[in-house]
């Protein structure tokens, strides 16, 4: 397992590799001088040039490209054109609300996807199966940013039972949690009947029923128990999903996190914090897409560690 | 997931639709309510895009301030917008962009994907390698990211926008027909060209790519949705397409400032994004029901 691991790991580093490549080489296509933007538009051609050298403009591009590595590694991306603070210090303090704000979807998605997932499973085409799959196919049909607003129009702006936006208290994340879970348990509750579906089928379901064992013992012991390892898989991915789901439903809600960070820092064209943001954020998906491969060979001994 | 199970799970896939084929596969096709029906709501969105602003009596770009916010009536009937424009006009003209940018992203994403993913199967070795690790970190990106690092470095414009919505599906593809060429190359009549001495270009072009056409085309259809959601979404957050040209995203991202008092502005853009996104996704999700024998025993 740890060899395994070990292996998962260092697969991640061309990977990691290629992501910081695409952010520093992307960003290089960006019409105008970065040096002038650092310097500000007021300063002068002198303090433009030392800008650029102090920013290390003037060397080559690979010379450039191994420095922002360097950098990137020691979680150094140097200030924002805008607020002229430290980039990971600002990161550092939007990153939480992030990290929350997908933590509570998930809740979302596992409490609405399972228990449909499995009423479709157990209950195979009558009305709830069909229900529950319309639902799923509405679900991610549904397009999350509108779906925001019209949440925000029925429960904050007519029925005042929450807050428009803002992050001030637990009641401001009902709705930005509720509106990105929604479009995840739709997946959930796909793969929890299909999962369902295929172990009903097995013997050993059929030797609990056999043994005379409660229909809800067969199937939240027998059954649920065995589904849920796919089902793990697909909420661990969706996870990873919502980190980028969080970038349009921060925006609807003004929730302070990381992808509203980034959107606006892409219209005040700050780059520095540009970088650092979508870095952070295709670093932690990828870290968590390791972490569901690791957790499935953990819960599955039938997987080989190969 | 590992790179391994995502292989054999398209190869399978692969083998399911490479079966099928020709009639049966229509009647198949057309057996499936949930395909019929995605079909006939893709159909209605792409003849009101080519026909619709033909029949149309406004301006989508003539503002008239007297008429601002007015609500769904006779007259307009999705009402107006914040500068007096009528809504229904726009969204027509809208559909024309959204379904414009959700092919022509999907079409260069699958031909690109399509190429990339075959050379690296046949190749294997180097090619592959370079290849599919190129793939693993564009996958590295989540939902829209990339799309918005592409927009973001090279600036907001139609074109611009094809390519990072694109760009952002290549993997997808290559992905799919990486696993079904790994499978295809290994039959009988593959071995066979090559034993009549025909080239590695005739192989791939006449043999290979016919073969796995069929899957890419279900990915496809599924695709276009994820695309055109993708495309509104960036619009939402004033990447897309740029003012005043309408584009779903764009004008329900201009409508949130109205939203508490003419809650209309942004409640048919949005229902349009939904309705088209649904009539894809029912029409791709039966056309992989109706393509796939494992799924239909089942």
């Amino acid at each position: 397992m740890t060899r395994y691991i070990m292996r998962r790991l260092l697969s991640l580093i061309p990977i990691l590799f290629g992501v910081t490549l695409i952010v520093f080489l992307v960003l290089k296509f960006v019409p105008g001088d970065p040096a002038q933007m650092a310097a500000g538009p007021d300063a002068t051609r002198e303090e433009v040039e030392n800008v650029r050298r102090a920013l290390g403009l003037d060397k080559p591009l690979h010379v450039q490209y191994v420095t922002f590595l360097w950098n990137a590694m020691h979680g150094d991306f140097g200030r924002s054109l805008r607020t002229r603070r430290i980039v990971l210090e600002e990161v550092g303090e939007r990153f939480p609300y992030t990290v929350l704000l997908a933590l509570a979807a998930t809740l979302v998605s596992l409490v609405v996807g399972i228990p449909a997932g499995i009423i479709s499973a157990v209950k195979r085409y009558s009305i709830w199966d069909n229900l529950s799959m319309v639902g799923a196919l509405l679900g991610v049909s549904l397009p999350g940013f509108w779906l925001g607003l019209m949440l925000m129009l029925a429960f904050s702006v007519q029925l005042g039972w929450f807050p428009t936006s803002g992050a001030e208290s637990p009641r401001h994340l009902v709705l930005p949690a509720v509106t990105l879970g929604l479009g995840s348990a739709a997946m959930v509750a796909r793969q929890t009947r299909s999962a369902m579906l295929d172990v009903l089928n097995q013997e050993y379901i059929r030797t609990a029923r056999a043994k005379g064992l409660h229909e809800q013992a067969v199937i939240m012991r027998h059954g649920l128990k065995n589904a849920l390892i796919p089902v793990v898989t697909v909420v661990g991915l969706q996870m990873g999903a919502m980190l980028a789901g969080t970038v349009l439903i921060e925006m609807v809600f003004a929730w302070p996190g990381i992808g509203r960070l980034l959107i606006q820092s892409i219209g005040y064209r700050d780059f520095p914090m540009v970088q650092a943001c979508i870095l952070l954020l295709a670093t932690t998906f990828v870290l968590i897409n390791l972490a569901v491969d690791v957790l499935y060979v953990y819960l599955d001994p039938r997987i080989k560690y190969g | 997931m590992s790179t391994l199970t995502r292989g054999s799970s398209t190869g399978e896939a692969c083998a399911g639709v490479i079966r099928s084929g020709g009639r049966q596969t229509l009647r198949e096709i057309l057996r499936s309510r949930t395909a019929v029906l995605g079909a006939i709501v893709v159909l209605l969105f792409v003849a009101t895009a080519i026909a619709g602003p033909a029949f149309l009596v406004y301006d989508p770009y003539r503002l008239s301030l007297a008429e601002r916010l007015q609500p769904p009536s006779p007259i307009h009937w999705m009402g107006t917008d914040e500068v007096g424009r009528d809504l229904l006009t726009r969204i027509v003209v809208g559909a024309r962009v959204s379904l414009l940018v959700g092919f022509s992203a999907t079409l260069l994403a699958l031909l690109s994907g399509m190429l990339l993913g075959t050379i690296a199967a046949y190749y294997r070795g180097y090619v592959d390698a370079v290849i599919m690790r190129c793939m693993d970190v564009l996958l590295a990106f989540p939902g829209i990211l990339l799309a918005i690092t592409i927009v973001a470095a090279l600036g907001t414009s139609l074109t611009n926008l094809i390519v990072a919505v694109g760009v952002h599906s290549v993997p997808v593809f290559a992905r799919l027909a990486y696993g079904c060429t790994l499978s295809v190359k290994e039959y009988e009549y593959i071995q066979a060209a090559r034993t009549i001495g025909a080239s590695n270009r005739a192989i791939l072009f006449r043999h290979i790519l016919p073969n796995i056409m069929s899957p890419l085309i279900v990915q496809a259809s599924l695709r276009v949705g994820t695309v055109i959601l993708m495309t509104a979404g960036l619009g939402f957050l004033g990447l897309g397409v740029q003012p005043p040209m309408p584009e779903w995203g764009t004008m329900l991202s201009d409508a949130r400032s109205y939203m508490r008092t003419d809650p209309h502005v942004g409640f048919f853009p949005g229902l349009m994004i939904f309705v088209v996104v649904l009539g894809f996704n029912l029409l791709g999700d039966g056309l992989r029901d109706a393509l796939d024998p494992r799924l239909r025993s089942a």
